[in-house]
């Protein structure tokens, strides 16, 4: 029962860092545009990460799937969704009326506060595939 | 756990890859030099003395806006974008001077908005207001909160 649930949640959410990873890699002009707006980084630092994190999350969400590499895809995505939080909690402090930007140019309307929950939720899940693998390795 | 941190530094370097391949031929790459950014910075004794139109734009706050803005003036921010351009083009004509000010005392968000400003539409003479907007002879003449 324990391998299901931790089969099932490193579908789930890797399924959602591939989605979210890819539908910024298609458009990376969009996404750095994206990352300007949280007034965080310079516009050639903005692109570079326009281009790198994407593809970092939808092969860190296809290494959550595969079976060898999930303990550290796990801990690597846990690590992004820390970033994006401590970015995402600077808007707030700074009064910034931006969205996410989380899934996309298009994720306008995803606040920071209703992304901060969404990580929370993601960071859950990531703990409970990692807590379900050291069960199985301890066996 | 070294396995689990040499797994993780392999899947970061496998990232590179196709960023690499992206930055060289992604048809929406984006720009890797420094951005573009205003024309430059006017003093209020300055834009008294000059001719034509400005077009005044407010990168603060919907909130401050509405307390006081100086007379004429479009808010735009990243937020509401699109409609907020709208709104410039249509106070824009030939000639005219586009100044973004804010109350910021890096000149943060009026750096930020008109740098944008500049990239998108790719207008000459958009330049950021140097010092306070109060000092302007429209200021506080904006509507009533």
């Amino acid at each position: 029962m324990r391998r299901i649930i931790g089969l099932v949640l490193s579908i789930v959410i890797g399924a959602v860092f591939i989605w979210s990873g890819g539908v910024k890699a298609w458009d990376p002009a969009g996404f750095a545009g994206d990352i300007l707006e949280y007034r965080l980084v310079g516009q050639g630092m903005a692109g570079a990460m326009a281009l790198y994190l994407p593809w970092l999350e939808v092969i860190g969400g296809v290494a959550l799937v595969a079976g060898r590499t999930r303990e550290a895809a796990a801990v690597m995505l846990m690590g992004m969704l820390a970033g994006f939080s401590v970015a995402m909690v600077s808007v707030i402090v700074r009064g910034l009326e931006i969205g996410c930007g989380c899934f996309g140019h298009g994720d306008g309307e995803t606040s920071p506060e209703m992304a901060l929950a969404r990580n929370a939720l993601l960071v859950g899940g990531l703990v409970g595939i990692l807590v379900v693998r050291r069960g199985d390795v301890g066996r | 756990m070294r396995r689990v941190l040499l797994q993780m530094l392999l899947l970061m370097v496998l990232a590179v890859i196709p960023a690499v391949v992206a930055g060289v031929w992604h048809p929406r790459r984006p720009a890797l030099g420094p951005g573009v950014v205003a024309d430059g910075e006017k003093g209020v004794e300055e834009l008294r003395a000059a001719r034509g139109p400005i077009v005044w734009i407010d990168a603060r706050g919907r909130g401050e806006f509405e307390a006081g803005h100086v007379e004429g003036a479009v808010w735009l921010c990243d937020a509401r974008w699109e409609e907020g351009l709208l709104a410039v083009m249509e106070a824009w004509e030939p000639g005219a001077m586009l100044v973004v000010y804010c109350d910021k005392a890096d000149g943060a968000d009026r750096r930020h908005v008109a740098g944008r400003l500049k990239r998108e539409t790719e207008l000459g003479g958009v330049y950021t207001l140097k010092g306070s907007w109060r000092g302007w002879d429209g200021a506080n003449r904006g509507k009533e909160p």
